[in-house]
């Protein structure tokens, strides 16, 4: 098979160019993408991209796989056609042949503070949830941040510094929806802006990416809905204080 | 039960504006269709549109028009138009075509 890569090391190269790599599947072991891309390496050891687990756990070998984005590690060789092309993931500047500078992607992810802000009062016991309570978090907590979402929206595209992107936004549902999250006033009030979440004109390239097959779309209509509660009727972090209080 | 003001500036009170004057065209022209979907005599047509409760929900429907294409062009110039001076002449221009169409069909109804 034919592996076309998009080459381009800025100490040498003045603009990308595309190379070609014949593969044969059958001269290494492994059915992954990503083994071929080692397979090329061995070969070709300029070749730069990124990779740690190989098992679609970490998310860093994400790139444009004949124009979507997935996870080299997770593509297996026999459901690509014989022509393969990958490009760095869109929209990010490139460091490197396959790697890409992901700051403005994890300054997004800390802009939603993706992490657990619990009551100030010290407890002996652990925070409970509920069984319910605990379900609202399936769907948003196992992503993985490879990006793969995020450079495949438009609107993070047109708008990278304003808009939060898919995987950010997804983060933000997974602590919003968390009933041990005491702030979610405050972070419904951190997305109310023209750009930071309503910049996603429901365009579903996240989705459809997403290799841990997530719902970033629906996460982001989630927050929505939560933001129109509490403008509009019951106040959904002071039904949660009344539950905690009932509860403690 | 927490009643706050009634729809938070920015981002919520655009997205909200889109989706009611939406439901708003769709109703009016929905209705429309199915007055001129059975046969009526000219003399009925116009007797009709030029009903108190036609007219006014025609201005309603026409003013949903005019905001749901300002926030839908606005959107789409702050994407791709990135130079601000041409941004600005742009959304001027929409702005005031928009405003003409409105007064425009709010005098043809009033007529």
């Amino acid at each position: 098979m034919e592996i076309v890569i998009q080459r381009f090391d800025p100490d040498v190269d003045t603009k990308p160019y595309l190379k070609s790599y014949e593969v044969d599947p059958e001269k290494f072991s492994g059915v992954m993408l990503l083994d071929a891309l080692e397979h090329i390496k061995e070969q070709d050891p300029t070749l730069a991209f990124r990779r740690s687990c190989g098992g679609g756990v970490c998310g860093s070998d994400g790139m444009s796989i004949n124009g979507r984005n997935g996870l080299a590690c997770v593509t297996q060789l026999s459901a690509l056609p014989n022509k393969v092309t990958l490009y760095p993931l869109p929209g990010m500047p490139v460091i490197r042949d396959l790697i890409v500078d992901l700051t403005r992607f994890y300054k997004q992810y800390e802009s939603v503070k993706p992490w657990l802000v619990g009551a100030e009062t010290v407890q002996d016991t652990e925070r409970l949830q509920t069984k319910d309570e605990r379900a609202k978090l399936d769907g948003l907590y196992e992503c993985i941040l490879c990006a793969c979402c995020t450079t495949a929206c438009p609107s993070f595209w047109w708008n990278p510094d304003d808009f939060a992107g898919p995987a950010a936004l997804l983060w933000a549902c997974r602590f919003i929806q968390d009933s041990r999250d005491v702030t979610q006033a405050e972070r419904l009030q951190a997305l109310e802006g023209l750009y930071a979440l309503y910049r996603c004109r429901s365009i579903m390239n996240c989705t459809s990416v997403c290799p841990k097959s997530l719902n970033p779309a629906a996460a982001i209509s989630e927050i929505r809905r939560d933001m129109v509660k509490t403008s509009f009727a019951l106040d959904p972090a002071e039904d949660r204080s009344a539950v905690e209080h009932k509860g403690g | 039960m927490v009643v706050k003001m009634g729809c938070r500036a920015g981002g919520m009170a655009s997205w909200m504006v889109v989706r009611i004057s939406a439901v708003s065209m769709l109703v009016y022209f929905f209705w429309l269709f199915l007055f001129f979907f059975f046969p009526h005599q000219h003399q009925e047509w116009g007797l009709y549109l030029r009903s108190t409760s036609m007219r006014i929900s025609g201005g309603l429907a026409l003013f949903g028009v005019v905001i749901h294409a300002w926030i839908g062009v606005w959107t789409v110039l702050t994407d791709y138009i990135h130079i601000k001076w041409l941004r600005t002449v742009l959304e001027m221009c929409v702005g005031a075509l928009l405003v003409g169409c409105f007064i425009w069909g709010m005098i043809l109804m009033g007529g």
